[in-house]
């Protein structure tokens, strides 16, 4: 699938198919995704644990719920666990030195061993490990971009996903997921229930309400000519809710005994 | 248990006519609507309290600026109380999920979050 119908078929997907399992290959390929994200000093930001539903006991199932991600839990068939590392300023010297081993922190933006193995620790490390509002919002930006990515390979291999929010007071123990690893989304996958459409695109506002060129004040306007080729490329798609999206809700209730 | 709740009244409260506009069951055959409430009319006799009751229970508030806080401890009684009367219905595995959930449908659409057990 091209890039550009990959994001245009990113969307929160909420219907799964419970019964349709995941392909370990395509969780690998998410993993992978995730792996090739872009992170400030090579840092390993983000950490994972994949389970399948089916192999959670009831109870640890269970203690996975809040009132916003309970049916959810049921339905997909995949789950993955994402943490933030907040021990991911450890061994930045060496992947530092690292990268300019490899020429990719070069010399002409003032990179050198020298700076890594004498300068670094005071005006960065430390500045990091010593502020927890600091830690934690770089941890989670990174951590975001990590899972972003998995979830566009997701939508690539044909899957759907959610992000939710998640209980992790008993799981933890269960899963020895260690003290520092913070918790961040339970991304849930599975096949969608009603198809890659899922409804349609979810509404967004338009580009002048929340970007901006020059300045601030200066609403980014789009340009049509922009929009009919983003449509043709399927980043743009049908705006939701498709035709019939109720009455597709409503036998997907039925089939499983939904509320309406 | 009391019988003080029928299709009939319950039709005419703002709470159910609230939950069928809202959930599009106002534009299904009739019969769908009234199964339905004769469901809650059933679990409203065996709790032996209203629907505004049990709402009440679980959104708290609401008096000045019609905004509520959901009670939790309230919202997870009113959930086992759903799941223990439809286990005392005698129905198969599916019919007992299936008839919680049109409980469940009619406090979601009243404003209490909560989300459906699937029949898998």
């Amino acid at each position: 699938m091209e890039f550009k119908e990959v994001v245009g078929n990113r969307r929160s997907v909420r219907h799964f198919l419970p019964y349709k399992q995941v392909e370990r290959e395509k969780i690998q390929v998410m993993l992978e995704a995730a792996n090739r994200s872009s992170r400030s000093m090579n840092a390993d930001y983000v950490k994972a644990i994949v389970v399948n539903r089916d192999e959670l006991s009831e109870e640890l199932r269970d203690s996975l719920r809040n009132p916003t991600t309970t049916l959810d839990l049921d339905m997909a068939p995949t789950y993955i666990m994402w943490f933030i590392n907040l021990k991911y300023p450890e061994g930045t010297k060496e992947r530092l030195k690292q990268l300019i081993d490899h020429g990719v922190n070069t010399p002409s933006h003032g990179w050198s061993h020298a700076y890594v193995d004498g300068v670094i620790q005071k005006t960065v490390i430390d500045k990091i490990t010593g502020d927890d509002f600091r830690l934690n919002w770089m941890g989670a930006i990174e951590t975001g971009q990590a899972i972003a990515q998995a979830l566009l390979a997701a939508y690539d291999e044909g899957l759907g996903a959610c992000l939710h929010n998640f209980s992790d007071t008993k799981i933890r123990e269960a899963l020895n997921v260690p003290d520092h690893w913070r918790r961040a989304w339970i991304m849930l996958v599975g096949y969608p229930a009603m198809g890659a459409e899922d409804g349609g695109q979810r509404p967004r506002r338009p580009l002048s309400e929340n970007f901006y060129w020059g300045d601030a004040n200066t609403p980014f306007e789009s340009d049509p000519a922009v929009v009919a080729k983003l449509t043709e490329a399927k980043l743009l798609q049908t705006p939701s809710p498709t035709p019939h999206r109720f009455e597709e809700i409503r036998l997907f209730n039925r089939e499983f005994g939904l509320p309406d | 248990m009391s019988n003080d709740f029928t299709v009939d009244s319950l039709m005419a409260t703002a709470e159910v006519r609230r939950w069928l506009a809202s959930a599009r069951l106002d534009t299904q055959p009739r019969i769908e609507q009234t199964s339905r409430v004769q469901l809650l009319a059933d679990f409203c006799n065996a709790q032996g309290e209203s629907p505004t009751e049990m709402i009440a229970k679980v959104l708290r508030g609401g008096e000045e600026d019609g905004q509520y806080e959901v009670a939790i401890k309230g919202r997870r009684q009113l959930d086992t109380a759903i799941n223990t009367w439809g286990d005392g219905l005698g129905l198969n595995l599916h019919q007992t999920i299936t008839s919680g959930n049109v409980l469940r449908s009619f406090f979601i659409h009243n404003g209490v979050q909560m989300q459906g057990r699937p029949s898998l």
